[in-house]
């Protein structure tokens, strides 16, 4: 494997990792996976097209107004679709939900914008610019998870939501911050992979699968391994290229199943571990 | 299509039957959308179905080469003529008695780029890169076995699939491998990512650019939209239509269509008004019952239309319709020779 190979599949990687890190920060937060965050990526990304190229915003300009209404259609999609679910036991339902929101947000782009990618047409993006917002980024959360008297009452919600809201904490409060806070990292997910590969109504989903894959390959567990799982991925899907041996359908589908199967074994490890404490009274919970 | 079916109803069909009762018929089209994609034939099938249970004597159709392919033993065992404006599969050729084409096979464009290749770019070395469904499969095997059997080399071979975006490795890959020029064939958007990961990777590499010859799939300006810049100086062949040509058919088409869309008909547009025409003029010659139809489309001779001179042959295709060789430059499709 040559260095210019290695170096066309971290690049995939960073643009997966900024996509899956959103996707991972609800998880571990809220127990759900999000599938409505594909489309805030894609819709981060008319945005800033709709700003860039019909009104001719300078791109500084356009970033930060992208930011604030993409966490505003996080708010608006956790009042509309979630909040109400969150009251309920089952996670399952706010699945359901979240895939419910993604198809109509994808035909509703559809029907705006039609079917026909879009490019920004600016000069690419160096990909040590790519590098460098993963890592504010990262460590942003990181420092916001860990540091943060919010981190505190995020983990605390995640930990015994009951026992949190005694203590006088709103969940939520902390939910619809941590879906703003996600959705708004839509922004660099969509610039980033705009640039490369234009906008189209599906964009956000097909990096979105690309990005849950490697947020189940972590183990849906935390940011940083959600960052080495993307770059794994990447670095997988571009050898896979190079390689006559599978193409590159095959080796996704590879990837998912084989992600599959490493999750699933690390929570069975984690619950024996649970039940021989006496944590766990050996009832099955898939999610 | 409309537009075809505008100027025949304006005077309507004439047909003179055998005992010398003269019949007159306007067109009328009914569309199915057969959701049809390169490989998607779920839906079709019950689209002509549908079509037939409604009494049409004629489908045109399908776009894709795959779907018309699926549709063909349809056609043929229940008889109804099925008349593709834009399918070019050479399998076409065999498809049965009741299936028609407007646009020549997708045979002869791979033919002429592997020419092209040899005696203009003066190359030994090719690397070909195609989507993977029928269209992909048989123009690249065309371009393979013309290239070689006139003594050049395939250093690179790989298929994409279809929605693909991430073409990094491929390019990687491909630039490696020493070829002296591509011969890429795919669907615009695809294409288009190619493309540009390709000029991305280049500038990256402080290399020159890699000639790419391609066909008919890169005939779209959503194409030269797509690809941008990337697209500059590339070379294709596709079946003849240009919206530019003084030609007096050629010229009737694109104002009518231009009052009507307002916009620049395309190859597929192209295809479709003339296969309008062509069902009219053959039902003029024999009226409008399938098996009528199906007859006098064969004696469909030097009809003029948008894509050049219709003559149906055995094979139920056009015959002797030329190949075109286009640049991409400036932006523009630019014929050569």
């Amino acid at each position: 494997m040559s260095w210019d190979i290695l170096r066309e599949g971290l690049r995939l990687g960073a643009k997966v990792s900024l996509a899956a890190i959103p996707y991972s920060l609800v998880y571990t937060q809220l127990r759900m996976f999000n599938f409505a965050f594909g489309e805030v990526i894609t819709f981060a990304g008319y945005v800033l097209y709709v700003l860039t190229r019909a009104k001719h915003w300078p791109i500084w300009a356009a970033l930060p107004v992208a930011l604030l209404l993409s966490a505003a259609l996080g708010a608006l999609i956790e009042r509309v679709a979630y909040r109400r679910l969150m009251e309920t036991r089952d996670r399952h339902l706010l699945l359901v939900s979240s895939i419910g929101v993604s198809i109509v947000l994808q035909n509703l782009y559809q029907a705006v914008f039609g079917s026909r990618t879009m490019y920004l047409d600016r000069p690419e993006t160096p990909w040590f610019a790519v590098a460098c917002v993963l890592a504010l980024e990262v460590t942003g959360l990181l420092v916001l998870l860990q540091r943060t008297s919010f981190g505190n009452r995020m983990a605390a919600i995640a930990s015994n939501r009951e026992l949190s809201q005694l203590l006088g904490i709103n969940p939520t409060v902390v939910y619809a911050s941590v879906f703003m806070i996600a959705s708004a990292l839509a922004v660099p997910a969509a610039f980033f992979e705009m640039s490369d590969n234009g906008i189209a109504p599906d964009m956000g989903f097909q990096i979105g699968m690309l990005a849950f894959a490697a947020a189940v390959l972590a183990g849906m567990h935390s940011i940083l391994w959600t960052l080495a799982a993307s770059f794994v991925l990447g670095v997988v899907v571009v050898v896979a290229q190079v390689g006559s041996f599978l193409n590159d359908r095959l080796i996704w589908v590879a990837c998912v199943v084989f992600a599959i199967l490493l999750a699933g074994l690390r929570r069975t490890l984690e619950r024996r571990k649970r039940v021989s404490r006496g944590e766990d009274r050996g009832v099955w919970n898939p999610l | 299509m409309e537009t075809a079916l505008d100027q025949v109803n304006q005077s309507g069909i004439t047909f003179k039957d055998g005992a010398g009762i003269t019949h007159h018929y306007k067109l009328s089209i009914q569309y199915e959308n057969s959701y049809g994609g390169p490989n998607n034939t779920l839906n079709a099938p019950d689209q002509m179905e549908k079509l037939i249970a409604a009494g049409v004597p004629a489908v045109l159709g399908e776009h894709f080469s795959g779907v018309t392919l699926a549709l063909a033993p349809i056609a043929n065992a229940r008889h109804r003529v099925l008349l593709t404006p834009c399918s070019t599969n050479y399998k076409l050729r065999n498809a049965g008695p009741w299936v028609f084409r407007i646009l020549p096979t997708d045979y002869d464009q791979s033919v002429q780029m592997a020419r092209y290749g040899k005696n203009e770019l003066k190359a030994s070395r090719a690397a070909v890169l195609n989507i993977e469904n029928a269209y992909g499969r048989d123009l690249a095997k065309t371009f393979v076995d013309t290239f070689t059997r006139d003594g050049g080399t395939i250093v690179y071979s790989h298929q994409f699939a279809e929605g693909q975006r991430e073409f990094g490795g491929f390019v990687t890959q491909l630039l490696k491998s020493n070829a002296q020029f591509l011969f890429l064939v795919g669907h615009t958007q695809e294409m288009a990512d190619l493309l540009r990961a390709k000029a991305r990777i280049e500038r990256s590499l402080g290399r020159p650019r890699l000639p790419v010859l391609g066909t008919d799939g890169m005939y779209d300006d959503s194409f030269l939209e797509q690809a941008g810049e990337a697209a500059e100086g590339i070379v294709l062949a596709s079946a003849g239509f240009n919206p530019q040509s003084s030609d007096p058919v050629v010229r009737k088409f694109v104002s009518a269509f231009q009052t009507k869309f307002a916009k620049t008909p395309n190859l597929w547009s192209a295809g479709g008004y003339d296969a309008v025409h062509v069902l009219a003029e053959a039902i003029r010659h024999g009226g409008p019952k399938p098996e009528a139809i199906r007859e006098s489309l064969f004696t469909v001779r030097g009809f003029a239309g948008a894509t050049g001179t219709n003559t149906i042959d055995k094979t139920g295709g056009t015959e002797g319709k030329p190949v075109y060789v286009f640049v991409i430059r400036g932006g523009k499709f630019i014929q050569l020779g």
